[in-house]
Formats: C-alpha cells, structure tokens, sequence
C-alpha cells in the first residue's frame, strides 16, 4: 500500500529522538452499507478509509499518532512531530524489512465487493418483508447490511513487515411490535469473517420471523420484578455475561495498571472445578477470527480458565514490556486511529455435561435469560450489568411466563464462583466490543449456565 | 493537494458520469492527547485528519460515498459508488441540494486562547491531576484514567448551486476515574470536563470530586427494594436525554420509531420542563451556525412547559410534513449520510440548588450515576432498567452511600412525574445534552 523505502523513512523518523521500537499500521479500508426502513430504502453508504498510524516506545512511554496522508514527505513530518515527545538522541537501528506472509485461514468464497447493492438490498427487503409479516402486532421493522474488506500492512523496527485482509459481513433484521401504546423491540443480528457467501448462506425470511417473535413475546410480556435469584443464561450470546463480567477484567489494559479485580490471581482457584474459558482468535472464518492481530502478531487461542483456575491474561505488546510478558497475539484496534490493546477475539465458557432440559428442570424457581442485550463492566471493582432482551420466569422446573426490563447486576469474581451447573451446548453469538482501542468484531459463547443468584432489576 | 481543484474535478466526473446537483463535504482537524499513569505517560496521541463526503443525484435520487484517501485516485471510487446507491435508492421523500439560507448568525467557536496552550502544558496539567488525586487520600489506589485532550477542526460545505460554507472550532477535555480499595472492597470515582477555555481546568476541585466519589462509594450497600422519590443528577439525566434524543428526529416519527407520534402541541412533561434546542450556546459541542444541509440554524423550544412544540426536522423530513425545516440535519462526519440530531440540547434550569431540594425531599435517593445505558435502556420503548449509585436520604439529609441497585422506569412516564428542576445544568460527557438535576416522584428500585 505503501513502498517499503517509505516504511523505512518513517521508521528512522519515528526512533530519531531515541525512541527503542517504532511500528507503521498502513490500512486501506472499503465499506459498503444499506439500511431498509418501512419498506423503503433509508440510506446506502459506500466509503474508503484510509490512514497511518504510528506507534513509538521509549522504554515504558507510549507515542502514538495517525494521518490520513500517505506522501513520503508529509508522513516523515508526522513521524518527527510524535518523536518530538521523546527527548534523546537517534539510537541508530538499522531497519531492514523481512516480509512474512501469515497462512491464510479465513478464505472468502464471494468477495462482497463484486456483488451489486442491487443484490444485496433484494436479501435486506426478504428479512424485511419476513418480519413485517409474522404478525399484525409488528408495527415497524428495518433491516441492515454492512461489509468491510480492511487491509492492512504493519511494519516495525524489529524487520516486521507483514499484510492482511479481513472481510466482514453481517445482517440485521428488526422488528418493533407495538401494543397499548407501548413498543418492544426484537433484532437478529448474524456476522461472520466470510463474504458475501454468508449473506447468501442465511435462512433469511427465519431471521425477520425470529427478530419478529422476539419483539411480539416482549411485547405481550409483563414486566420482571425486582429479587434475587438463580438464573439460567441460555447459550450463544449469553456468553456476554463471561465478556463482562470477567473477559474485560483480563485484559492486559488494566491488569498492567493493577487496576483490574483479576490482578496478582494467575494460578489461583477463581471459579469451580468445571468451568473452563478460552479466547481463540483462530476459529476459521469466526466473526472475531483475524490471522494475525494489529500488532502483526499470529493469534492463537489462549486458555484463560482452566477447571477454575486462572490460567492467563490477553496481552499486548505494550502492556507485556509493562507486565514482563509475552504478547497472546491479542493487540487489536478498530482502525489506523487508535493504538492497539489487550481486546478479546472469540471469547468463550467450554461444554460441561448437563442439557438445557436438566439445567431447568433443576431450578425451582428462577429466571431464564433466553436472549441477553448488551452489557458494560468496570474492570477496577468488577461491577458488571447487562440488560436480558428476552427473559422467562422458571416456576417448579418449568419455563413460565415471560417478563421484560430485566437487568442483571453483580460483581465479576462473585458471578464466576457462583456458576452452578454448566450445559453442553456451546454456540456462539456476535457482538460489537467497544474498549479503549475502539469498536471491534468479538464472538462471545457459552452453553447454558446457571448462576446461582444475581440481583435481577425490574419494578 | 488543491481543494478547490478537486472539488472541481469531482463534479466535472460525476457530471460525465450523468449527475446532476452533487455537494461535497470536507472536514479537516487536528487531535491531541495525553493519558497518564503512576506518574509515567502511559499514552500519547497526536494526529491531522481529513475526510471527505459526497452526494449527488442520478436519475433523480440522491447516492453517497465518502473517502478518506483525498486524492486523484480517489474520483473515480467516490463516483461509481454514489451512482450504485442512487440506482437503487427507492425512497419517496425527496433529499435536497440547498442553495443556501438568506441569513446565518455568526457563531464564534474557536477559543484562540486555546491554541497558545503547549502540549507540556497538557501533560503538566495531566500529571498534576493524578498525582493530587492520589495524594488526597490513601486509601486511593491507583487513576484508572487520567487524561486531557483537544482538538480543532473545520469543515467545508460546497455544492453545484453555488454554497460555499465554512464553520470552525476547538475543545479540550480532561477525564479522571480513581480506585479507592479499603480491605477487598474496590470503589470508582470519577469526573471529566469539557470546555474550550483551559483556565476553567481545575485539576484540585476535579481530584477532589472523583476521590470524594470513591472514597463515598467504599461502604456504600443496597437499599431494600421499592418505590422511592428521586432526586437525578444533572449529568444522569443529560446522559438519558442523550440516548433517547432520536425521538424527537420528525424522521423518527415519520417511521413509526418514536411514541412522540401525535403529540404536537400535547403535553409530553410536567410544566416545569422546557427542553431547548440551542445552536449558538457559547463552548457548546454542538454549536454551529448551519446544519448538514447548509441551512442556517435556529434556538428553539422544543418542549415548553411540558407541552410538546415541534419536533426536529431536516429538509426532507420537512418536505414530508409540509413545514420549514428546523435546521437540525445532521452530518455526524464525512462518513454519514444526513440524518437529524439536536445541536446543545438540555432542559432549562430551574430556581433551586441541589443542597435545597434534597433538603425538601425529607425521604428518597439521590442518584449520582447510572450506568449501561447502552443496553439496559430502550429508547424506542422508553424502558430503562440500570444500575445505579447514589446516597439515601432520610429527613432531608444524606444517610449513606448506595450501590448494588437497579433504578427502573419508562423515560416518557418519568417526564411527566418531574415536581421539580435544579439550577445546575450540567452536560453529558459527549457533550450535547444537559440537564439540571430533577426531582422524580418515583422510580422502581431493585436492592435488597
């Protein structure tokens, strides 16, 4: 994207005020974007992003800047400006560039790009349409497709130069069904690390039926009350509890700090003998998959938790030199505009023995958290929330009546030791991860867990 | 490279290309910050950006495209893109290319003071702000973060009929969030502040706010759950005003999304509440003398006393209505197509202080934060359930500090139970919003 003599100019730059590592991320980005609303086209959106970042390390000082220029002259300036907040002499690296070509695990079958918007909207109008359908009850619905091809280039000063594509796709489909006055919302959400093969591989008009239950079920659902209880968190994006409620804590950002509840606890007993976690930025074409990370690392799949143990952290390079530890090739950053950090990729609770059926049917009384919304943690006190989009009551082993504006709240350590009974049904759901790094594709998974109790809001 | 020769070579291509009215939209700025912790730079940012939007009509529909790569080689993407979106845009309401409002009020956004402010000057002030805070007590352990910025940009508004806009700004910002840890209780405090005028940066009065916050919340327990009068903070409530402000989008009412359907001119909040749409607030984010569209924008009140007065409108939206637009199209960036948003949106201030209505209130809690509003508050439904700290207040006076609750509601039921408005407006963390703090007769509280 950009010639190699360049790299090495603005490298040299990059260490002339004593710097001791510079790095170059090079990214050049295609996106194309359509939202369907109320049986008409509401926008489409085709754009290039393209930029520099430069990152410099002097000892445990971090510089980081970004431009969209890509002149040799004006990036050089650039390189030289960010040095200019280190105070030193020129360390002489001598910079020769070794090109690596990461093996490429993520093929793509329908590059999106040569797929016509036409295409494209006709698979958007069909989830649409599918969703409006499923019930007079739905008043509204809209429908979303987005893909990104990124490709990128990272060099540094250690003779790193290495290249990467990642191609994204998801569909949306909403539905809002409207009663006395009142409206719910339903929404599927599908990703993956694939073309346009994926889109075309969905069960489309099954996604707007089920963004359209959803939204119908809420709807006509009474709201949850206030008490604490057990709760069955069903698989796929239930996963999300472990994201919040603990992924974040484990993140090298704030363990460097010792500002995370998981500080100084590797080796220890923090959860029961079978729950076990894993982040694996390697599973073939997974929505949080990349072959290597921002960093030019090659992800890998770290077990975090290992039959209750603490077993690792997610580290970057900047908060391993911090910490004295190797990176887990888990450095990533939404664009060439922020620097990258410890983030998680598919972030996931392993199968233990029971099905959903006897998870259930062992709960006396309790809440079944069928489909949870998003969620937010503060990693310093571990203090965790997240709204459940569709939740159950569970009378007497059964699952009863629905209830809606359910959120539950609790503390990270607290939550993972309280994890009861563990399912055998591990899937996975797709999200948006938002941290300090920017917004990233991240998998969460599980298989229906248990928590024994967790304050559950409502009125 | 020339921007006015590009500017013309794009309409020159997308004119070959068989368009016809085409706008381009540039916007330029630069970006500064520093973050620190233990006493060392932990992070530093500095950068200059561009970008640049584009739209235009084909076959009587509006495309757009967007690039960040202002070059020669950038036309022909930017043209080809936009013609593919206009081909299978199907909407009825018309966009419009504006040729321009007959009068703009002139908008000072720029602090030039701000611009003599040295990047040491910035670092000092980050330094000092962590170093006091943790110096103020020692049961703080550590900033979890302690940063300040700024930045200034530009943008440009040219189109084929003949605009030619330009608005410019700056802001600085400081944030700092501490950990205070008394035994194995861990407890946050924060504060942040956003202003283009750096002597109002006080790094005492910010330490002291978010350790007195922490140090507060290290034995703070739930309450019993119920039904309680709430007092909201300013800032709680700017931050709800933001995530429920597409409501008030015409286009949102247009399609169905927003239960202010029907409501012009009804009452939609208690009379004490009127809701003003700003422009031209001095140091505001959001203020600027015309909108996406090029139209000049105007202060309204979109809510007075409590009765529903307009909603927010861009041209199409407008056109749709039959009204005047509003001047509230939005451009969140060159990346986004037009949309509607607020400029400085916030709830006028009231006559009393805090201190005062909490000492009027006799039983009820004080909610200082919420939190995971992105999730656990439905802005189409109006339904909240978030989590919440705050302090107890018993016969006017503060008992203890609460944590562990969830304080649920629905945003348009709590709008009309509003007894009463505080005189400190305050501005959400993205700027945008404010809010004075609101006495709320009651909210559903999920504790013990």
């Amino acid at each position: 994207m950009i010639a190699k003599s360049i790299i090495t100019s603005v490298l040299e730059a990059a260490l002339s005020t004593g710097g001791d590592f510079a790095e170059l991320f090079i990214e050049d980005t295609s996106r194309r974007s359509i939202n369907f609303l109320d049986g008409q086209l509401e926008s489409t959106q085709t754009g290039r992003d393209f930029g520099v970042g430069i990152r410099i390390f002097n000892g445990l000082n971090c510089i980081y800047a970004y431009t969209n220029s890509f002149e040799k002259d004006s990036l050089v300036k650039t390189a030289l400006k960010a040095a200019q907040a280190i105070k030193g002499n020129t360390s002489g690296i001598d910079i020769v560039l070794d090109e690596t070509k990461p093996a490429n695990i993520h093929r793509i079958g329908i590059i999106p790009d040569t797929v016509s918007k036409k295409e494209k909207l006709e698979l958007l109008k069909a989830g649409y349409y599918s969703a409006k359908a499923y019930d007079p009850i739905i008043g509204q619905a809209s429908a979303r497709y987005i893909d990104v091809i990124q490709n990128i280039a990272i060099a540094n000063t250690d003779g790193l130069y290495v290249e990467d594509e990642r191609t994204h796709t998801r569909v949306t489909v909403n539905a809002i069904a409207e009663k006395d006055g009142q409206m719910q919302t339903g929404s599927v959400s599908p990703g993956a690390h694939k073309g346009f093969e994926f889109a075309k591989s969905l069960d489309i008009k099954a996604i707007g039926e089920e963004a359209a239950r959803m939204a119908k079920v809420m709807a006509e659902a009474d709201y949850c009350k206030a008490a604490v209880i057990p709760v069955v968190i069903d698989n796929a994006f239930g996963g999300v509890i472990f994201h919040e409620a603990c992924g974040h804590g484990l993140e090298a950002t704030s363990i460097a700090k010792g500002t995370s509840v998981f500080t100084g606890k590797l080796g220890e007993k923090i959860a029961p003998d079978f729950v076990t976690a894993i982040d694996d930025g390697t599973i073939p074409n997974a929505w949080g998959s990349a072959n290597i990370d921002d960093e030019g690392a090659k992800t890998r799949k770290n077990i975090l938790i290992e039959n209750g143990v603490l077993k690792s952290y997610l580290i970057d390079k900047f908060n391993g030199r911090k910490m004295k530890m190797e990176s887990t090739g888990s450095g990533r950053r939404q664009s060439y505009r922020f620097a990258p950090t410890s983030r998680m990729s598919n972030t996931y609770i392993a199968n233990g023995e029971s099905t959903r059926k006897q998870i259930i049917e062992n709960t006396e009384i309790g809440l079944y958290a069928k489909i949870l919304g998003g969620g937010s943690v503060n990693p310093g006190t571990g203090e965790f929330n997240f709204s459940v989009r569709e939740g159950y009551m569970i009378k007497n082993g059964k699952i009863a009546e629905p209830v809606r504006g359910a959120t539950l709240i609790g503390k990270g350590l607290d939550v993972l030791q309280k994890i009861d009974m563990v399912g055998n049904n591990m899937d996975m759901g797709q999200g948006m991860c938002g941290s300090s790094s920017g917004n990233i594709p991240a998998n969460v998974g599980q298989p229906t867990v248990r928590v024994s109790s967790i304050t559950v809001g409502g009125r | 490279m020339n921007k006015k020769q590009l500017i013309s070579d794009i309409f020159k291509t997308g004119s070959a290309a068989g368009m016809t009215e085409m706008e381009v939209y540039i916007s330029e700025g630069e970006v500064f910050e520093v973050k620190v912790s233990k006493q060392e730079i932990d992070g530093y940012k500095l950068a200059a950006t561009s970008g640049l939007g584009f739209r235009g009509f084909y076959n009587g529909k509006i495309g757009y495209s967007y690039t960040e790569k202002i070059s020669d080689d950038s036309i022909e993407f930017l043209i080809k893109g936009a013609v593919e979106n206009a081909e299978i845009n199907d909407s009825e309401d018309n966009d419009v290319i504006f040729e321009g409002s007959e009068k703009y009020t002139s908008v000072d956004n720029v602090n030039p003071d701000l611009e003599k402010v040295t990047e040491k000057q910035k670092i000092d002030f980050t330094m000092a702000l962590e170093k006091k805070a943790l110096a103020l007590d020692t049961r703080i352990k550590a900033s979890q973060y302690c940063m300040m910025g700024s930045g200034a940009g530009t943008s440009v508004l040219s189109n084929t009929k003949g605009l030619d806009l330009t608005d410019s700004g700056n802001y600085a910002y400081a944030i700092l969030m501490v950990l205070a840890a008394e035994g194995d209780v861990y407890s946050s405090g924060f504060d942040f502040l956003i202003d283009n005028d750096f002597s109002k940066f006080d790094a005492d009065k910010m330490a002291k706010t978010a350790v007195d916050m922490a140090l507060d919340f290290l034995d703070a327990k739930p309450v019993k759950s119920g039904d309680y009068k709430i007092i909201l903070d300013g800032m709680v409530s700017a931050d709800l005003l933001s995530s429920v402000s597409s409501i008030f989008s015409a286009r949102a009412v247009q399609k169905n999304l927003s239960l202010l359907r029907g409501k012009l001119n009804e009452k939609v909040a208690s009379e004490c509440v009127t809701l003003v749409d700003d422009p031209f607030l001095k140091g505001g984010t959001g203020t600027a003398s015309f909108d996406g569209e090029g139209v000049a924008t105007k202060y309204k009140n979109v809510i007075e006393n409590g009765i529903l007065k307009t909603y927010l409108h861009n041209l199409k939206s407008s056109g749709h209505d039959n009204v005047e637009s509003t001047g509230n199209a939005s451009r969140g960036s060159y990346k986004s197509t037009i949309g509607i948003s607020a400029t400085n949106f916030y709830i006028k201030s009231g006559e009393k202080s805090v201190d005062e209505l909490i000492s009027e209130m006799e039983n009820g809690i004080h909610i200082v934060e919420l939190e995971g509003m992105h999730s656990g508050f439905n802005p189409i439904s109006g339904d909240f359930s978030l989590p919440a700290k705050g302090y107890l207040i018993e016969n006017g006076k503060k008992v203890h500090a609460i944590n562990q609750i969830t304080v649920s509601g629905n945003y348009y039921d709590a709008l009309k139970n509003i007894s009463n408005v505080a005189s400190d407006l305050k501005f959400a963390m993205g700027g945008g919003t404010g809010s004075p703090s609101l006495v709320i007769e009651k909210l559903a509280v999920a504790g013990e």
